[in-house]
């Protein structure tokens, strides 16, 4: 039997919310939040974009998404303040903030040929995990995530990694991401862009629309939090990833490096897929990622198996989205109850299964949640909720 | 973890054993000017990257995407591992930002309604690794790092995790970057003295057992026979390096083959592994002592070490 893994701390912050308690609050209530004008300057402005409330906006807002959900997380896992010694890695997964691709700069450097370096200093004074690793002062590894949609998901595999490695001492693991034009724009020339909210699982889905935020938590051997005097009764049970090795842009039409990640995250967690309650799914409302996620859910789990997207809250937050439906996880298991998938309202008969219209409770201790990513990557993280009968 | 495969694609050419001969000081790496920056740089010859088969998947993708795809299918000839079981850990510092620039160039050129989904899909810094899992054929795995400090050292040591703890029985990890006329910009403004920027692609086959013995640790050992080190990595910060060379062990670089770059850790670990399958050779032309060898890197409080 490996090694505990208890979560002791969360931070969020998207377009459902800044912090916890307003993402339950919006989450419970089951609407989406208000859209306003799409904040991407030449794209049509009926594209609708879910930005982030609550963080300033800045040049580096990627990093403040980070901080804002970072510093929530280390304060609930009782981390503000480090001790001389311990070891607390950084790993956070992004899409935007991993390239020099400040556009205001690109246009100077075209135009005259000299532009200002504050853009190309702000890229080199780290990448995200290693400024976020110096902002709080954080000694052990750090590593930056670059999977794009599944980034957050991935990075909490590998502090989960570190941990059992004893590379560290806790984690601070999950993703952040700010709208940006380059890829508002890339995907809008994919034509998976949708000119209305977002409708996941939907019938007459018509694609994603793009959110930005930041979901964190924080990972420790259940034992290293024990002494020092902090319990969780949520824990990170398993994790798998794998590659469809198919297409770029195209996810496997038979859904089999989703199902490998998938068995494999149940394989760690040493459980059978009848025991896990819900999956927050990727879900992003495209018609090739929902068809083939939901009909490779029901094949592991079972056509009944209750299901949840988060995007119709948020959006699709790119690198932050894993770490955001983690925690949207946890707090579902910690809570008890299981989030509408709000946009859904008819079935799609292409599709073998159709997520929860209504709040639910949760009535076993275990919920996954999934990522799907250009290129092919997959990712699944299993969470559990231990202690007191659910 | 042991490597039992390398590949690199590099300002000499393509192959390991291009990289021998310019470590033998047989073939010296020309270096070219890149005229818009008026900058001295170590290019990847075009013509390393024309006419292989094995770039015959990745015919439309741009440069940095061909050097990763031929450095790492080096690196798994002669793999017999279950494809599910082979893992990508892909590490680079600036990604595919000529192409991000591409695709920027088409923002500004048409407005972000009319840009290429083509350029973009090759802009997204997974592209390369989900190119390399797509043409050999694996289904582990894939992971993406990009970091400034030491982000190719980081990769290695996690895929030492991932061999420990039964997530795969074998994985590539490497690292590349590309040069573009921006990043000469930065240089010549930046870096003072001015650096001989490099690109290029490195690539290794790790498994439990087989090939040489390497480890990856946070401190050097005064006990290694020669340190390699990249005083002039793009960025890097040579006095954190000064201070965590052990004292008495004697330091070589090689990155005049290759070009500065964060990545130069990978290229040196390549030239150990050289030097090591061919012992004899390299201790005959001074290259090489008895013992083990250690590639040490660098940045502010963080050591990297990688000892074969």
């Amino acid at each position: 039997m490996r090694e505990a893994i208890t979560i002791t701390g969360l931070g969020v912050v998207s377009a459902a919310g800044c912090g916890v308690a307003a993402s339950l609050g919006t989450l419970r209530a089951g609407f989406r939040p208000e859209l306003g004008p799409c904040p991407v300057a030449g794209l049509p402005s009926a594209t609708p974009m879910f930005a982030a409330a609550g963080v300033e906006a800045a040049a580096d807002r990627t990093f403040r998404l980070a901080m804002a959900a970072v510093r929530e997380a280390l304060d609930d896992a009782g981390l503000s303040s480090l001790r001389s010694g311990f070891r607390l890695g950084v790993c956070l997964g992004t899409t935007v903030a991993c390239q020099l691709n400040d556009i205001a700069f690109y246009a100077e450097y075209r135009a005259t040929g000299n532009p200002s370096l504050d853009a190309v200093a702000r890229f080199a004074s780290g990448s995200l995990s290693e400024r976020v690793a110096r902002d709080v002062g954080a000694v052990g590894p750090t590593m930056t995530v670059v999977n794009a949609c599944s980034s957050g998901t991935d990075a909490m595999g590998v502090a989960m990694t570190w941990l059992r490695a004893g590379a560290c001492d806790a984690v601070i693991a999950g993703g952040a991401d700010e709208l940006s034009a380059i890829p508002a724009s890339g995907f809008f020339a994919l034509g998976v862009t949708s000119p209305e909210p977002c409708r996941p699982f939907d019938r007459n889905r018509q694609g994603l629309n793009l959110g930005e935020g930041a979901g964190v938590v924080i990972l420790e051997r259940r034992a290293d939090a024990g002494r020092r005097g902090r319990s969780s009764c949520l824990v990170a049970a398993g994790f798998g990833a794998a590659s469809d090795g198919y297409h770029l842009t195209a996810p496997h039409p038979e859904g089999l490096g989703l199902e490998q990640a998938v068995r494999a995250a149940l394989r760690e967690a040493a459980i059978p897929p009848q025991e896990v309650d819900f999956v927050n799914a990727h879900g992003t409302a495209t018609k090739e990622n929902d068809r083939i996620e939901g009909n490779t859910l029901a094949r592991v789990f079972g056509p009944g198996v209750r299901a949840v997207s988060t995007k119709g809250y948020t959006g699709h937050t790119l690198g932050a989205a894993g770490g955001i439906e983690a925690v949207f996880t946890a707090l579902a298991l910690r809570e008890g109850w299981i989030p509408r998938s709000v946009g859904f309202a008819e079935r799609d008969e292409a599709i073998a299964i159709a997520p929860l219209t209504v709040v639910t409770p949760v009535s076993r201790r275990y919920a996954l949640s999934t990522s799907l990513a250009f290129g092919g990557n997959n990712a699944a993280i299993l969470l559990a909720r231990e202690g007191n009968a659910l | 973890m042991n490597i039992t495969g390398a590949g690199v694609v590099f300002s000499g050419g393509a192959g390991v054993r291009v990289l021998r001969d310019a470590l033998l000081g047989a073939q010296a790496p020309a270096s070219t000017w890149l005229e818009k920056e008026g900058v001295k740089v170590l290019a990847v010859p075009s013509a390393a990257l024309a006419g292989n088969p094995v770039l015959a998947p990745a015919r439309r993708a741009d440069r940095f995407c061909k050097m990763s795809l031929l450095a790492a299918a080096e690196a798994w000839q002669g793999c017999v591992v279950a494809p599910e079981r082979v893992g990508i850990i892909f590490a680079t510092a600036f990604g595919p930002h000529a192409t991000v620039f591409r695709f920027v160039n088409e923002i500004l050129d048409f407005g972000e309604s009319k840009t290429s989904p083509t350029v973009f899909s090759q802009s997204v810094h997974a592209a390369a690794a989900a190119m390399i899992a797509s043409s050999i054929g694996v289904h582990g795995p894939t992971l993406n790092v990009a970091d400034l400090a030491t982000p190719f050292e980081d990769a290695l040591a996690l895929a030492d995790g991932w061999l420990e703890s039964g997530t795969c029985d074998a994985v590539l990890v490497g690292a590349a970057d590309e040069l573009s006329d921006v990043l000469a910009h930065v240089v010549r403004r930046k870096w003072k003295p001015p650096v001989i920027l490099g690109e290029g692609a490195a690539f290794f086959r790790v498994e439990r057992t087989g090939g040489l013995r390497v480890r990856v640790d946070a401190e050097a050992s005064a006990d290694a026979s020669c340190c390699l080190i990249d005083p002039d990595a793009l960025g890097g910060d040579a006095l954190a390096l000064r201070r965590w060379l052990p004292s008495g062990v004697p330091c070589r670089s090689h990155s005049s083959l290759w070009g500065s770059m964060r990545i130069g850790a990978a290229f040196h670990l390549a030239a150990a592994v050289l030097m090591r399958r061919e012992k004899e050779l390299f201790a005959e032309k001074g290259l090489l002592a008895e013992g083990k060898t250690q590639v040490v890197s660098a940045c502010g409080t963080r050591c990297r070490t990688i000892t074969v």
